[in-house]
């Protein structure tokens, strides 16, 4: 966690939490520890943004997947923005890489949780970005240290979104773009021209050196 | 049938466990990643597999499986499109599940691998 632990907020008004994960049986399981704190309501449950009736709903809080959304993440995340603008904003994610969470906060978001987080510790990172602190997963946190103590850093022009990270990871797996659309339920035009914008930042002009560049900082 | 889980989101275990019940697989074990010799030791009937987490290509995590428990019934759980459920069958998995699945679907497709020996989630193929 990035500073102190902020105070929860009033006992007598719970936080008003709508899960949003596409994985279904996660969702659920999300929602049964996050209810199981009295000082947490779990207003619903979402398999993407856009099934979220979030204007209805009034949530405190967006407890967002960030793997799972059929869009992109920025649009995701102004989505939200503008349709419960009152909400804070917690990315659930599989990824570790300190580039994913950076552009996620960057997007707009007030947390950053890694899925495999122990209950405990998930209701503590809730708590605290509905109580107005930031929340990263410390291995994240201890990521972003690590590279910024090594000097390590490009400039915000050609950094890449989240959807080309996720992208560039898959390219860096061996997957064709056919696969990466597939997993991404994304077209394959779509993929083709996130891989061009990757390739115009990067300055390279082959998924092998793609490749290359995600196993040298971490992204694969 | 006892049932071995492969499966780091700790938090998900429980609500897992529950929706498996549903389905007759008793969760004896659950282990964070995959241990081919835990798994042998432990002799489960099923094993429940998040292949999303693997440190090696779901297939041939399947295949190892595989290779330590030949009869046991084997279900691998995948975010879907594009997970590769040929291979995961080829290799030995008798059950290809989609986590776009909601646990009603879960337990029923559990149901039907064991039913007829195989059961792959459209999605995933």
């Amino acid at each position: 966690m990035l500073g102190s632990i902020a105070p929860t907020p009033s006992s007598t008004k719970p936080v008003r939490v709508l899960v949003v994960e596409g994985q279904a049986l996660f969702g659920k399981a999300l929602c049964q520890v996050l209810a199981s704190d009295v000082e947490i309501e779990v207003v619903g449950d979402a398999d993407s943004i856009a099934n979220a009736p979030l204007r209805r709903l009034r949530p405190d809080l967006i407890v967002l997947d960030l793997d799972g959304h059929h869009m992109e993440f920025s649009e995701a995340m102004r989505m939200c923005r503008e349709l419960a603008p009152q909400a804070k904003m917690c990315v659930l994610s599989t990824h570790v890489q300190p580039e994913v969470m950076q552009r996620c906060l960057s997007a707009g978001a007030d947390g950053y949780i890694v899925k495999d987080i122990l209950p405990a510790e998930l209701i503590r990172a809730v708590k605290s970005v509905a109580g107005g602190q930031a929340y990263v997963d410390p291995r994240v946190a201890g990521g972003v240290l690590k590279r910024r103590s090594n000097g390590f850093g490009r400039t915000a022009q050609n950094e890449l979104s989240v959807r080309e990270t996720e992208i560039i990871r898959l390219i860096a797996r061996g997957m064709s773009n056919k696969e990466i659309s597939a997993k991404l339920h994304l077209s394959e035009k779509t993929v083709k021209n996130h891989i061009s914008r990757i390739f115009a930042k990067l300055n390279i002009t082959a998924r092998t050196q793609a490749a290359v560049h995600a196993i040298k900082t971490g992204l694969a | 049938m006892d049932s071995y889980v492969v499966e780091p989101q700790s938090l998900f275990v429980p609500y897992l466990s529950d929706v498996l019940a549903r389905a007759e697989l008793r969760v004896i074990r659950v282990a964070p990643t995959l241990d081919v010799e835990d798994i042998r030791d432990s002799r489960p009937e099923a094993l429940f597999v998040d292949t999303d987490f693997l440190d090696i290509d779901p297939a041939d995590a399947v295949s190892a499986m595989r290779a330590v428990l030949p009869r046991a019934f084997i279900c691998a759980y995948t975010d879907g499109a594009g997970a590769g459920a040929d291979r995961l069958r080829f290799a030995g998995a008798n059950c290809v599940l989609s986590k776009r699945s909601g646990p009603g679907e879960i337990t029923d497709a559990l149901r039907t691998a064991r039913t007829r020996g195989s059961f792959t989630d459209p999605r995933c193929d």
